[in-house]
């Protein structure tokens, strides 16, 4: 099979210009042929993201309002329990239930009930805690470190080594 | 579990644990929640264990013959609101000794006094508070100068303005002790 000297000429062009275009492309990449051997030297570690001031604020503002909350039920619940033990009765106490033992067993009904509001708000105050922490967490972030090389001169040679801060 | 039911015990708020007849009922008949006013006890207990308010007592004094001091006690009741209930008291016809009564119920129902009436039914003296209550009672007293030969009334009825539970216990027993202190 016979061809043209235009065809044998277009021909040898393609194949040149095929082979000289990725010594072209590698020349003007600058390529770093150790890139292979560093790589090994890097060290990657997964790091915790600081959340925003606003999030502590947050954050801090509903640990303390459990500890609140908590605080006043327990308050509120000692109240309770004082009264009880004032007015529990098992035998005749030989006393009247007048206006002031009604007062009394008022008294540890309300601090009954706000104990319960107490506690309530401390539960929901530590369940938005929680979904707070949850919703506010930023994440984590990828850190590398190069190594810095450090070279010691010593009596004959030198010793040659690595260091990564971090 | 201990620890997990003594953790319990702390957070969780307490409600009274009073037993039927632990308390004497207060004025107007009231009780601690969940109880009523035993009529005839004057303690206070469950619904169920309620009995009807009962008196049945008929108050008489003896005869005082002499001025030597003595203490006598009767016993009575006042049905309603308006009721009275009267003993007679006559003095020695030698001396008029100072006597004092001291009327004694209970302040679960309707607060009694005692009114001293002379010849004709003029009012000598009339009853006041004289004690705090306490064990479920309180004392109305009242003390005058006998005349010799005298006969007094001693007339028990309600006292003015005191509450009745809106009219449910207009009604009381009572104990009257009659005191001959001195000529």
């Amino acid at each position: 099979m016979s061809s043209s000297p235009w065809v044998r000429w277009a021909s040898l062009i393609a194949i040149a210009a095929a082979v000289a275009t990725p010594i072209s492309a590698a020349r003007a990449g600058d390529v770093d042929y150790f890139k292979g051997s560093t790589k090994g030297n890097t060290v990657t570690f997964e790091h915790a993201k600081d959340r925003s001031p606003g999030a502590h604020w947050l954050l801090g503002g509903l640990l303390a309002g459990v500890a609140v909350s908590a605080g006043i039920g327990a308050y509120y619940t000692i109240d309770s329990h004082d009264v009880a033990n004032q007015l529990g009765a098992k035998t005749l106490t030989g006393k009247t239930w007048d206006a002031d033992a009604q007062a009394t067993y008022d008294r540890g009904h309300r601090a009954r009930v706000r104990a319960g509001v107490a506690y309530g708000a401390a539960g929901a105050l530590a369940i938005a805690f929680v979904i707070a922490l949850w919703q506010t967490d930023p994440g984590e972030e990828s850190v590398e470190l190069q190594p810095t090389a450090m070279v010691e001169p010593t009596a004959g040679g030198a010793i040659v080594g690595a260091a990564w801060g971090f | 579990m201990r620890a997990w039911l003594a953790s319990f015990a702390l957070v969780a708020a307490c409600t009274p644990q009073i037993e039927g007849g632990s308390y004497y009922c207060g004025p107007d008949e009231s009780c601690p929640p969940d109880e009523r006013c035993d009529g005839a006890t004057n303690l206070c207990v469950v619904p169920s264990d309620v009995t009807a308010f009962a008196c049945a007592d008929v108050p008489t004094l003896p005869v005082i013959t002499s001025c030597t001091p003595a203490k006598t006690e009767t016993h009575g009741c006042v049905w309603t609101a308006d009721g009275h209930t009267q003993v007679t008291l006559a003095m020695p016809a030698d001396c008029g000794p100072r006597v004092e009564a001291q009327l004694i119920f209970p302040i679960a129902f309707m607060p009694l006094q005692t009114t001293v009436r002379g010849a004709g039914g003029a009012a000598v003296a009339t009853s006041s508070a004289c004690s705090a209550p306490h064990g479920g009672v309180t004392a109305s007293c009242v003390a005058f100068d006998g005349m010799p030969g005298q006969t007094y009334t001693l007339d028990i009825a309600s006292a003015p303005g005191g509450p009745t539970c809106d009219g449910a216990c207009a009604f009381n027993r009572f104990a009257l002790t009659v005191s001959i202190l001195r000529p």
